[in-house]
């Protein structure tokens, strides 16, 4: 494969993403949503409501956290302590939502929407080889999503550092676990899905239909993501981390170069579908 | 007859739909320097000819070599040597006239600043030079062309591959697009071209084939193809209505003329239109108009097939 290639076949895609306001604006919204809104306005009503009776009986529902995630909470109240755990057991997770959501909805229109826009005729026509075609449009719908959750996080991590950190003792987020998260589970997950949609987005007829079909298979993915991200945020112990990580990078590469053989230069051209 | 000598070479090359046999068993060859065409009317299988030859569809039957490399396992290698126009401009219209071409460079693996240099070049060479930093989306349809060819060109490709390169173009703009492709051919660029204008494939053509149902009906030059096929001119007579137009077919039987009736017209072949004209008047028939020109493509087709390029 040729770097040079996949590189341009990836920077075209992100140019042309960063020029739509069709992609950006709802990229924008849920990024706000999910990293700003949601969690602010549970963190700062727990700060208004203090340690009252509901506060208190939220604080006792983390007695059924594993004994590891327990011991790590901080903050000496019931407030606190509720903050602490939603800031880094409820939100944090997000981690494998946002990016999988931005990903699909870009890696779904790709490939369908080069045909449709007659676009796919140019692509197809260069010296570019399918497999490269392939990965440098994974690569375009996989680094939106990823980059967008880090910025998000970065965001998110200033923020609940600013109102829970001077409760609990300083700085706690991000956690160790938290970047096992991003850089060992997440980026696995995310192109196991985006080998599929891809595979769909080359094989459909229309955007639309391209995006729904991905909407069902990214939902069990966004489902057993999220509960293997929450697992792993519960300090789940280091080797079964390490292990379902690793089938999660098998099964991405396996799907992967299975993908790469999925794309045929007559369907950029909607020449098998006509 | 094997042609070592040639760029691209098909033997029994069929494409197949489903059950529609888009190209069925064609031969023929191009040369090196040639510009070559495919004339035909649309579904004739021009285009999914095209797309063999540069390797994006893959054949069903028969043997193609292109730059004597085989499409299946050298594709890469092959659409890195071609230069391709393809019917509809694929522009990237978000980028200024000089991205798309300096974009496109990136797929071929060049040096950026072999990419600019080139670019310079080829806006100069396709008049595109004073709008290099405007961007494609308010492009007339003929600028958009020549920036496609451009983009085409930026390569330096051994064959530059055209399909139908001035449909839907202004007669000013068609003219501006034909004479740059004059300039490549004698440049000795190999240009291989599909078109249903006549005009067009007999302004650029060396050789060409027609092609009817996906199949090849006959092939050579223009002119060779004319004199094979038809008389030096053409007479073309109209008449005030139907009627008159069945009276007057069987009525031209009595002459030795070939004749081709029309809807709207009848067309007699003769090498003399003058004496022709005067042979019908002595008949006693009074077509409403009547015009003596050339014989033309469009000749060639309709005794090929008997369907005029338009109808069919």
């Amino acid at each position: 494969m040729n770097g040079h290639r996949i590189l341009t076949i990836m920077r075209t895609d992100l140019r042309q993403l960063l020029k739509s306001k069709d992609f950006l604006i709802p990229l924008a919204a849920l990024s706000a949503i999910f990293f700003v809104i949601l969690p602010m306005m549970l963190l700062l009503a727990i700060d208004a409501l203090g340690d009252v009776p509901t506060v208190q009986r939220i604080s006792e529902t983390l007695d059924v956290l594993p004994a590891k995630a327990q011991a790590a909470i901080q903050g000496s109240t019931p407030s606190a302590r509720t903050q602490y755990a939603l800031a880094v057991y409820l939100f944090a997770p997000l981690a494998v939502i946002v990016p999988l959501t931005i990903s699909t909805a870009i890696g779904a229109a790709t490939m369908v929407g080069e045909r449709e826009r007659g676009t796919g005729e140019f692509l197809a026509h260069s010296p570019a080889r399918t497999d490269e075609i392939y990965v440098g449009k994974l690569l375009a719908s996989f680094i939106p999503g990823y980059a967008a959750t880090f910025v998000g996080f970065g965001i998110y991590a200033v923020l609940v550092n600013s109102i829970v950190g001077p409760k609990v003792g300083g700085w706690f987020f991000p956690t160790n676990d938290w970047w096992v998260l991003m850089l060992w589970f997440v980026p696995p997950f995310l192109i196991f899905a985006m080998t599929l949609v891809l595979r769909l987005s080359a094989r459909v007829r229309s955007t639309i239909a391209a995006q729904q079909a991905s909407g069902l298979v990214t939902l069990p993915m966004i489902v057993l993501s999220y509960t293997q991200s929450t697992g792993t945020l519960f300090g789940a112990s280091a080797a079964s981390t390490f292990l379902i990580g690793l089938i999660a990078w098998i099964a991405a590469a396996i799907s992967l170069t299975s993908g790469m053989r999925a794309v045929r230069r007559s369907r950029l051209l909607g020449v098998a579908i006509s | 007859m094997v042609d070592t000598a040639a760029l691209v070479r098909a033997r029994g090359l069929t494409k197949r739909f489903g059950s529609l046999v888009a190209v069925d068993g064609i031969d023929f060859d191009v040369a090196a320097g040639e510009s070559f065409g495919f004339l035909g009317p649309n579904g004739a299988g021009k285009s999914s000819t095209m797309r063999m030859i540069g390797c994006v569809s893959p054949r069903d039957d028969g043997e193609l070599s292109v730059l004597d490399l085989d499409p299946d396992h050298d594709g890469p290698s092959i659409r890195g040597r071609l230069g391709v126009v393809p019917q509809e401009d694929t522009l990237d219209t978000e980028l200024t006239v000089s991205d798309n071409l300096l974009v496109y460079g990136r797929y071929f693996d060049l040096p950026r600043r072999v990419i600019r240099e080139r670019t310079e070049a080829l806006l100069e060479f396709t008049r595109l030079a004073d709008r290099a930093d405007d961007r494609v989306e308010p492009l007339s349809g003929g600028m958009k062309r020549r920036l496609t060819i451009a983009r085409a060109l930026i390569n330096e490709p051994d064959v530059l591959l055209l399909d139908e390169p001035t449909t839907g173009l202004d007669p000013q703009a068609r003219h501006m697009v034909w004479d740059r492709l004059y300039r490549l051919k004698q440049r000795g660029v190999t240009l291989i071209l599909t078109t249903h204008y006549m005009d067009e494939a007999e302004q650029l053509c060396d050789r060409l084939v027609i092609m009817d149902n996906g199949r090849i009906a006959d092939e050579g030059s223009p002119r060779a193809l004319i004199e094979r096929h038809c008389t030096r001119e053409v007479l073309e007579l109209r008449f005030a209505d139907f009627d008159e137009l069945d009276r007057a077919a069987t009525r031209l039987d009595e002459l030795p003329h070939t004749r081709e009736v029309l809807p709207d017209r009848v067309l007699v072949y003769a090498d003399d239109g003058d004496a022709a004209l005067a042979a019908i008047h002595d008949t006693g028939l009074q077509p409403a108009s009547t015009l003596i020109r050339r014989s033309s493509l469009e000749d060639v087709f309709l005794r090929l097939t008997g369907r005029s390029l338009v109808e069919a």
